[in-house]
């Protein structure tokens, strides 16, 4: 922590402490108070919807309210904590969801790859209004990105519907396996650790670049300091997240995970104004990216509703709880989860397409086994270095 | 990379960033808290979604279709034929791949049609075989075939006198969860008992009376005192698409997807408000423009004024 000559903290310092120090009063401010609302009102939502279930009706052919009950609060409960692994590891939650739901479902990919967006881009819109306020978010830096990954994004849905349209029957079993490949070698850039700069060194600012006047200040809890800096190569930053788009727009999964390391490689962004910047470019440009979906019908309101609501209320809740929490342990859980989902995408797409026959469960089992091995030895320390690092 | 340690003053953050994320944050709430009471109201009476949500989810986890275009019919289709020849067979679900009888309905230009169910398709001849004989003729080039989706959306109704097959009226109990035909929406009803079930399509009503008129003979007969019953049923032939909230904001899954429009579009206020305090208040006109390219991409998008096909 950083101190004064007189071996004081700074003023300024210490009136933002007090500002963000937790009491029982602060249960009745911003953001605790909506955070509270959203609580109660999911409370009386499922609650309401349960009591409506018992003893109702099922149409011959139709799912039975309390099913419908169960799986929608079921998805709530995953949603919700998808967001805040998401916001801990500070990934898109659609890297999680939707690879999920195509190995393991069979519900249409549009319609997994549409609720995919709204699963990717619900906690970053919820966390733009605190890191804006914060200053750790930057409009400039925001915009800039935006006008790559918003265009490619929507390119990337309306893509999405094109391919549906061009491959047919097989088409589902190549999403598939084209997800697997991604979501393997997002697997693998996480065990590897992915190459990452805490404070990258910008020697030199283009004119470009310069013409965007982007760097903002901010404070840094952590440190003490206000912290300032420069960043670099804007053209190349929004070319980048034009790919980055185009991809989340395609796979409907987000891409946290490739923004992050875009912002900070590319454009020199420190490493933690790349990440809360990146939920509030994927909130923006999935605002664009999900319009194909939804005018074609592959929003499912019942279906996507508590999904939504999921993201909003963990994403904040995980943001601001959880915000000290080491990241290694939720890495290592990512890591498994890519793997297996990988594992099941690869399979089930060659089983689809008729090359390989039905994968016995004991197989799945095994692998399944394994690999939550491995991610039990990362966690207590005692896998190989490679996975450690 | 450059630090500068505080003294006695914290960096200002711009008012726009503080507007621009005020908007998302609130209206992101709203979206959420509509979104977690809109299905409440759904439940408490299923039948008045605009699709019933036992058919929904349960067609949502067999892997139905949301982008389903009508394709055209190739081959004049005589009454009693089981086969039709269609542009694309490929683009109907295929009965042998998903956990339901895919269901169609065929129409000619002049409105008329008939509801059938798809038990086998193939894509070399671009077929499919119905479970069974068409009741009308259709001509081709002026026929359309879409897969539909049918909901049983009413409550039950029941027969007041027995009906014969080919007989094409039906004198009912009550008519008070009938609603009447009128252009562009036809209403189609489902008769069924222990052993038949039939989809038919009402050309009038004659409420005095409590007469349903078909537009087609019946192709069973039914007793009034054996347990048969009449449904209405919604038949779902194209994609509700985004914007069907707009007519449907007092039911449940319309308000609900009021919510999720909402959601996906709070980039747009914030966007706009950003272009104007940039332009206007900092002067700064090419983060003004800037904002104002997303705002008008998330126009288009909204809009739907780039096709997707």
């Amino acid at each position: 922590m950083e101190v004064t000559e007189t071996g004081r903290l700074p003023e300024a310092v210490l009136s933002e402490k007090k500002r963000t120090d937790f009491t029982w009063r602060t249960l009745f401010k911003s953001p605790w108070l909506e955070l509270m609302v959203m609580i109660g009102f999911v409370v009386i939502g499922y609650a309401g919807m349960t009591l409506v279930s018992i003893g109702s009706d099922t149409p011959e052919g139709g799912m039975s309210a309390m099913s419908i009950v169960a799986l929608l609060f079921g998805f709530f409960l995953l949603s919700f904590l998808i967001a805040v692994i998401a916001v801990i590891a500070g990934i898109g939650g659609g890297l999680i969801y939707t690879p999920i739901m195509l190995a393991f479902t069979n519900v249409n990919s549009l319609i997994i790859r549409a609720t995919g967006l709204i699963v990717a881009m619900f906690s970053g819109l919820i966390s733009t209004g605190p890191f804006m306020r914060s200053g750790l978010g930057n409009l400039k830096l925001t915009l800039v990105a935006c006008t790559g990954y918003g265009l490619g994004a929507f390119s990337g849905a309306s893509l999405a519907f094109i391919a549906a349209d061009m491959m047919g029957d097989s088409g589902e079993a190549v999403i598939r396996l084209m997800l697997g490949g991604l979501v393997l070698g997002v697997g693998i850039y996480l065990l590897t650790g992915g190459k990452k700069l805490e404070w990258p060194e910008v020697k030199k600012v283009d004119r470009f670049t310069r013409f965007f006047n982007i760097p903002l200040p901010y404070y840094e809890p952590s440190m003490g300091k206000v912290m300032d800096y420069k960043v670099k190569k804007a053209w190349g930053g929004m070319l980048v997240m034009f790919g980055v788009g185009l991809i989340s727009g395609f796979f409907g999964m987000g891409a946290g995970w490739a923004t992050v390391p875009a912002l900070n490689l590319v454009m020199g962004v420190p490493i933690k104004v790349a990440a809360a910047c990146s939920g509030v470019i994927l909130g923006m440009g999935d605002c664009i990216g999900v319009w194909p979906y939804i005018l074609a019908g592959a929003i499912i309101p019942l279906f996507v509703a508590p999904w939504l609501a999921g993201q909003v209320i963990g994403g904040l809740l995980g943001a601001h709880l959880l915000v000290n929490m080491k990241s290694g342990f939720i890495r290592y859980i990512l890591i498994g989860i890519s793997l297996f989902t990988a594992f099941s995408l690869f399979t089930r797409g060659l089983t689809d397409l008729d090359v390989i026959g039905d994968i016995p469960f004991a197989i799945t089992g095994v692998v399944f086994l394994l690999i939550m091995a491995g991610v039990i030895l990362s966690v207590s320390g005692k896998f190989p270095k490679l996975i450690r690092r | 990379m450059e630090n500068t340690i505080a003294k006695n003053t914290m960096p200002k953050v711009p008012g726009v960033q503080i507007v621009f994320g005020d908007i998302i944050y609130w209206l992101t709430v709203v979206a959420c808290i509509i979104v977690c009471v809109a299905p409440l109201i759904g439940f408490i009476s299923m039948d008045s979604n605009v699709v019933n949500p036992h058919y929904l989810m349960q067609d949502v986890f067999n892997g139905m279709k949301p982008d389903f275009e009508a394709q055209d019919l190739k081959a004049d289709a005589s009454p009693g034929a089981t086969v039709l020849v269609v542009k694309d067979a490929g683009k109907f679900d295929n009965p042998e791949k998903v956990d339901r009888e895919p269901q169609i309905r065929i129409m000619d230009d002049a409105g008329s049609g008939e509801l059938a169910t798809i038990i086998a398709l193939n894509k070399s001849n671009d077929t499919l075989t119905l479970d069974k004989g068409l009741i009308n003729s259709y001509k081709a080039g002026h026929t359309e075939v879409a897969e539909v989706t049918v909901w049983n959306s009413h409550g039950e109704q029941m027969l007041a006198a027995d009906a014969k097959a080919g007989q094409d009226t039906l004198a009912m109990a009550s008519l008070a969860r009938v609603d009447d035909p009128s252009e562009g929406q036809p209403v189609a009803i489902m008769l069924q008992d222990d052993t038949n079930r039939e989809i038919a399509s009402i050309k009038s009503i004659d409420r005095g009376n409590k007469i349903i008129h078909l537009t087609a003979g019946l192709t069973n007969a039914y007793s009034a005192g054996a347990g048969a019953n009449i449904t209405q049923v919604t038949v779902v032939d194209e994609v509700k698409g985004g914007h069907f909230w707009k007519d449907n904001l007092t039911k449940g899954d319309g308000l609900t997807q009021l919510g999720v429009v909402l959601g996906c579009s709070v980039g747009l206020p914030a966007m706009l408000a950003a272009a104007a305090i940039y332009w206007w208040k900092e002067k700064v006109r090419i983060h003004a423009l800037m904002a104002m390219w997303v705002a008008v991409l998330i126009i288009v998008s909204v809009l739907g004024l780039l096709a997707t096909e």
